[in-house]
Order: structure tokens, then sequence, then C-alpha cells
């Protein structure tokens, strides 16, 4: 058979394949689009439940090299990246907008602030406490609503938002009622109205009967705040 | 003779009736007092706590002695008690504050405490009926649907081949008895080979068909690779958000109170949970063994109220993690912004098991930084700058996209 008597025709149906195979293309183009609307903030459903984290494109961009505050950390004994600061060292301060913009005061804030807390947990450190710890921030209305706050994000549980010792656990039965900051007794000897600030913060510190250390929830400069607070509680 | 009998009866009943209200006026005077004042450091059959358990308490030492240490221990130790002092120092030298209480007052405390330690004896003999968890339930009939399908699937495949053999098997005893030639039988594959080659419009579209779907589901596929919404890791410690945030209100920050001053919000120390555990040490759902495992961690003796020197930390598996190619800060969305934690960690006072509410994708960040108003009021460390922006851009309020919230150094660099 000659080559060019077959051109022709096989030129018609190359044409037809073409056109069939656009013709497919595009309907599943058109098929994918329709399938593939995804919504990026798209509403959490039981279904997308899975237990793995799952695929991650290039992890080494996922998964710092670093060790991360949260991460294991195989240098460490315990294997935690964050640890308990070196003993004797003081942590730097970052002191909070309204600190740091009372230009006056803020020099011996510092001195004060960045001084060890170096009275023991023990009766006699207690007792020093309260007698040469003293508030170094000043009582202004930014301090006591920032105490409040704090007052309510740590203390509020057990001790009621009038420091009346019935806050909701106590009153739901869960925890044992601390004494009222205005009527109550000490445990250590006095009523609690009269407790002295550094008294307030040696227990902030390291606690006392059921009331655990707050020392690492709050920093001195928010344990003063609070205790600015507390003593306005301490006249109701 | 009527009259005596009633008389008796009535002068019976009226002496129970007091003597029952009595007593139930004595326990629970004794209980009030107990609830406010004893419990702080002592428990009735529970363990030690700063002081002793007073379970059996009115065995240990006769009722004068014992109101004479309620009321003031201090003057019994002082005045050369050997077991006070031996008490003193098993706890601490904690002193047992004085106690301006009636020598009634006193005893009412007592009965309470053997009536309780009794209660406490008889509860332990009764055994607790546990419950399962609900999400283990769930999981499992998941399972079984999954198997159900597939052994009802395994079933059709058999019988069709069954099927296919007997009805070879017929046409071809069918054709002898009819003296017509004998049909060949073809092999399985060869069969499908056949009827593929008979229908291939049909074949054609059914291809068609599974390709669009295919690489539809691929697409969504690839669109789920990094995006971890839902993931719900089992954690070594079942910690449940919904009771410690949700029932009893605890705030975010109490645990995690980095998120008010760094970068990370943190996973609060292990001594955080003892602020609340040393005392609780049953939980609601899980009795001991969860919290138990706070005590191993630190490897603490609740019995005796003492820390070892062997502590493991507890490896909590991280839910929320955003790559590391972008950089987020905690303290600058909570403190400045000033944006709820569940903005982006969902309704966590809810969740009994924690999980990825949100997709974190980049998309869902950006949408927020286009939506979301600077908070101007109360950020006055920004008061300046926030100023200067509000003039520049010439409007009251702006939002995150306005002052430069979508480029892509704000987050990759």
């Amino acid at each position: 058979m000659n080559t060019n008597d077959t051109n022709p025709i096989s030129t018609m149906a190359d044409f037809h394949a073409a056109e069939n195979f656009i013709r497919i293309i595009s309907t599943i183009s058109i098929l994918v689009f329709c399938f593939s609307c995804v919504d990026p903030a798209r509403e959490y459903s039981p279904d997308l439940k899975h237990s793995t984290p799952g695929i991650e494109y290039m992890p080494d961009m996922y998964r710092s090299g670093a060790y991360e505050p949260n991460t294991v950390n195989p240098v460490f004994a315990g294997k935690q990246s964050a640890g308990q600061p070196v003993k004797g060292t003081i942590a730097r301060l970052n002191l909070s907008n309204e600190m740091a913009m009372n230009k006056e005061r803020i020099d011996t804030m510092l001195d004060e602030l960045l001084v060890p807390f170096s009275y023991p947990d023990s009766k006699e450190g207690y007792d020093s406490a309260g007698k040469y710890l003293k508030n170094p921030l000043p009582l202004n209305d930014a301090v006591l609503a920032e105490g409040k706050r704090l007052f309510g994000n740590n203390c509020i549980y057990c001790h009621g938002a009038e420091g009346k010792g019935d806050g909701n656990l106590v009153q739901a039965g869960k925890y044992a009622p601390p004494p009222s900051y205005s009527t109550g007794v000490s445990s250590r000897g006095g009523a609690m109205k009269d407790l002295a600030p550094g008294k307030i913060y040696h227990t902030l510190v390291y606690g006392v009967n059921m009331m655990g250390s707050h020392a690492a929830q709050l920093n001195p400069e928010e344990r003063w705040k609070v205790i600015w607070y507390v003593r306005q509680l301490q006249q109701k | 003779m009527r009259g005596i009998i009633y008389r008796i009866v009535a002068l019976v009943s009226v002496t129970c009736i007091i003597l029952i209200s009595a007593s139930y006026a004595d326990t629970s005077e004794g209980e009030k007092l107990f609830k406010t004042t004893c419990v702080a450091c002592h428990t009735i059959g529970k363990g030690r706590l700063v002081g002793p358990d007073l379970k059996d308490v009115h065995t240990r030492k006769p009722e004068d002695w014992q109101i004479k240490w309620i009321r003031n221990s201090t003057e019994v130790i002082n005045s050369g008690d050997e077991y006070g002092r031996k008490l003193f120092e098993e706890f601490n030298k904690v002193m047992m504050p004085a106690n301006n209480f009636t020598d009634d007052q006193i005893k009412s405390i007592l009965s309470y405490i053997k009536a309780e330690g009794e209660k406490a004896a008889t509860a332990q003999t009764t055994p607790v009926p546990s419950g399962e968890t609900p999400s283990g339930t769930e999981i499992k009939s998941d399972k079984y649907q999954f198997y159900l399908l597939a052994g009802i699937l395994t079933v059709l495949i058999i019988l069709f081949l069954i099927l296919r053999n007997v009805v070879q098997t017929l046409a071809v005893l069918a054709a002898r008895k009819k003296g017509l030639p004998v049909p060949e039988t073809l092999p399985l594959g060869k069969d499908i080979m056949r009827w593929v080659s008979g229908h291939k419009r049909i074949v054609a579209l059914v291809i068609i068909i599974l390709f669009a779907f295919g690489s539809g589901k691929a697409w969504y596929w690839m669109l789920e690779i990094g995006v971890e919404q839902g993931y719900e890791p089992a954690q070594p410690i079942q910690y449940s958000h919904k009771i410690h945030a949700g029932d009893n209100g605890i705030q975010c920050v109490y645990c995690h109170f980095g998120a008010e001053k760094s970068k990370t919000a943190g996973i609060p120390p292990a001594l955080v949970c003892m602020n609340c555990h040393k005392y609780i040490k049953t939980g609601k759902q899980t009795g001991t063994t969860e919290i138990a495992k706070i005590y191993a961690a630190l490897d603490y003796n609740p019995d005796k109220g003492t820390y070892g020197n062997n502590p493991k930390p507890i490896e909590w598996v991280r839910v929320h993690n955003l790559p590391d190619l972008a950089y987020f800060n905690h303290s600058q969305h909570v403190t400045v912004g000033k944006i709820a934690c569940q903005t982006c960690h969902g309704p966590v006072q809810t969740m009994e098991v924690m999980r990825q509410e949100k997709t974190l994708t980049m998309g869902w960040c950006v949408d927020c930084h286009r939506k979301t108003e600077v908070a101007l009021a109360e950020n006055p460390y920004y008061k300046k700058l926030h100023e200067v922006l509000a003039q520049r851009l010439n409007k009251n309020t702006f939002t995150v996209e306005d002052m430069g919230g979508t480029d892509c150094v704000k987050c990759h660099y």
C-alpha cells in the first residue's frame, strides 16, 4: 500500500483523537474543580478526629532543629528543655508597661525587685520577712487594677472575690476553706487583717498549709501587685 | 388503763425525738466546726495533710487530753507531754493554732469525727463500679462498622465465585444433554477481559469517573498535608480540661502562665498541679490512678507528704504546633492583642481530651489579621504608636492588616 494514500485518513483520525482528548481533559478539570473547594477556616467536626499528627511536607521546616521550650531535650537531665534556673541566679526582670513608664521610681524599684529572696521557708524566715520586706511598688489605680486581675486569675478559686475564703472550689466542697482576710485568724498567729505585706509575700513564695507555692506563676512584680490588692481586701 | 398506755407511749416517743434530735444537733454542730476549722489541715480516713489523719482519733488518747490538745496544743507540748511532742516533731513542727472552743463543742467535733470514720470504714468495703469512658466506646463502634462491611464484602465475593462456577457447570451439563458443542470454560481473568473488550464505552466512562473522583480525593488529601485539624493524641495522663477549666472555672493562665509573658504558653510544671492535688487525692472520673501519675512524676509520697529526689517529667504530647517557618508569640496576642485563648484553641473548657480545633493554616491566620481590629483601649505602652498610625491611616479604628499584619516578614523571617 502507498503511504501517500493512508496519510489523509490518519490525520483525520488524529484530529478526532485530539478533539476527544481535549474533551476528556476539560471534563476532568471541571470535576476536579468542583471537588476541591476547601475552606481554610472550616469548622471542626468529630469526623476530623485523628490520633497521629499526619503527613508533613518537608518536616525539617516544621520541627525546629534547635530545642524549643516544650520539646524533649536529650542533653539535659530529665529530658526537659525548660528547666529550673540555676540555684543562686536571679531572673532578669521584664518590668510591665506601667512600671517601665514610671521613670522616677524605676531605679529604686529595680534595686528592690532585683534583690534575691533570701528568707528561708521557716517560722523565723516568715517573721523576719514580715519585719523587713516592704512593698516596692507605689499604690495607685493601675497597680490595684492589675492586682485585682491577677487575684482573679490565681487566688479567687479558694479565697473568693472578697477574700472571705469562700471561692467557688470551697463552696463546691472540693477544697478546704482558707481563713478570711478580714475576719480570720492566721495559722501562724495573729489576725489575718494585720498580716504584714512581707508575710503575705513569704506565703506566696513558699505556700503554707494547703496553699502551694505560687512563685512559678507570679514574678516578683506581680506578687507585689496582688499583695496591694489583698491589703485592700483585708480592710473589708 | 388505756390512758396510762397512751401516756407511756407519748413519753417514750417524746424522749426518743428529743434524744434523736439532740444527737443530730450534736453531730451537725461538730460537722460545721470541723468543716470550717479542721478541714484545712486534717482529713478523716483520706490520709495525712498538714496534720494527721483523724480517723479513729478517739482510740489514740483519752477525751480530756484531746480537749486540752485541741484548745491549745502549744501549752500541752510545753508542759512536757511526750505524745504531743512526738506529734509536733513528726509533722514538721507545724503548730496547730489554738481554738477557742467550749468542752461541748470539742466533744461534738470528736463525735462527728468518730461517726465519719465509721462511715469511711463501711464505704471502703463496698467497691465502686468504674464507668467506661465515652470516647472508648465511640472508637469501638467505628471499628465494628469497618469489620462488618469488610465481612459482608468477602461473603459477597465468595458467593459470586461459587455462583459463577455453578452457572458454568450447568451450562456444560445442559450442552452435553442436548448434544450441542460444549462451551469452553474460561479462567476468571480472561472472562473479565472478554467482557471489557466488548463494552469499551462503558469501561471508558467508568475509568473517567473514577479518575475524576480520585483526583478530587487526591487534591483534598494534598490540602490536608501539614493541616492537623482534629489532632487528638492520647496523653500520658488523662487530664480533662472540661473538669478543670469548665466545671471548676480555673483560668487558662493559672496553669499556662507563660501565655501572658512569653512566646510559649508553656506546659505547667507538675508542681502547679500540686497546688491543688496535695489536697485532692482522688479524681471524679479516674479515681487515684491518674493523680498518682503526678505523684510518680514528682517522686512525691502522698502518705508522708514528702518529695523524693528522683523526679521523672511527664512527657505530654504536643497538640498545637505551628511550623517552625512561622514565628508566633503568645504574649503578643494575649497581652497586647487581648485575644481570648478560645479564639485560636476552640472551646477548650468543654474538651475531655485536648484536640486541635482550628486549621492553623496561613489562610486562617491572615483571615483573622484582616478582620481583627487593633485593641486600642487600655494599651498604654502603644498609645503613641496607635495615635501616629490612626493619623497616617486617617481612621479611628484599624485592623491588624492596616498596620502591616499581612506582610510576609511579619511572621516569616
